[in-house]
């Protein structure tokens, strides 16, 4: 690809740590018996509006698991994220944030685009899989593009305590 | 027995109907509500279609098969 650059691996190594951050938090929060724990003094409870987040949450990654490929799957399960590869697009990392969560690996481009309304994270994420797959050209219309947002320091995910 | 899941902030809504003549009101109403939907700017897919086969987007009722995931209006972020 021309004028493709490729990402500072410490970079990727800083995104790979944040997800991973995220990922225990949130599974966390989906472990049996979570649902009944309260939320009100969680890092993340601007992601947790309303006491049956943590039900929603659990029964949207049952869903994802569901229907993610066996690939997929492993990545998912091994790293908290999965590519997607998007006809005539390329392949995309799709992270488990709300904001900014389709990267390009190879140029380090983010894109945002999201369901209306306040989907689980695991929703948001099946829904962006399924339109990279399948309709690539309708969420490349609609998505905001932050070109090389990943490739700044600064812009990575910030430490999410894990209390 | 078909499926349609909506998602939204419970995870997901269920509706199920099939194609006997018992089903029709529980059909009229998920026709209704898929129409609604993608008239909204929802878009649709057939998913989990067995052998391998990929998921597809779906825009006709009847194209239905056993699962679809119905995606709320996509918008930027």
């Amino acid at each position: 690809m021309i004028g493709a650059v490729a990402p500072a691996s410490g970079v990727v190594a800083t995104l790979r740590q944040g997800c991973a951050r995220f990922v225990r938090g949130l599974r966390r929060r989906v472990a049996p018996g979570s649902a009944e724990r309260a939320v009100s003094d969680t890092p993340m409870r601007h992601l947790l509006a309303g006491p049956p987040l943590a039900v929603a949450e659990r029964r949207a990654r049952d869903l994802l698991l569901r229907m993610l490929s066996g690939k997929q799957r492993r990545e998912f399960e091994l790293c908290g994220y999965f590519s997607v590869e998007a006809p005539g697009r390329g392949r995309f990392w799709i992270l488990p944030w709300r904001s900014l969560n389709v990267v390009e690996p190879v140029t380090g481009d983010c894109y945002c685009g999201m369901p209306e309304g306040r989907l689980p994270v695991y929703d948001l994420m099946l829904a962006q899989k399924l339109l990279l797959e399948n309709d690539p050209q309708h969420f490349f219309s609609v998505a905001n593009r932050h070109p090389n947002f990943a490739l700044h320091p600064r812009n990575t995910r910030p430490a999410v305590s894990t209390r | 027995m078909k499926t349609l899941r909506v998602l939204d902030s419970s995870g997901d809504r269920i509706v199920e109907f099939d194609d006997t003549a018992a089903s029709t009101e529980c059909r009229e109403q998920a026709k209704a509500l898929f129409e609604r939907l993608l008239a909204g700017g929802s878009t649709a897919f057939k998913v989990n279609r067995g052998n391998g086969i990929a998921d597809e987007k779906v825009t006709n009722f009847a194209a239905l098969e056993n699962e679809t995931i119905v995606v709320p209006r996509v918008v930027g972020g």
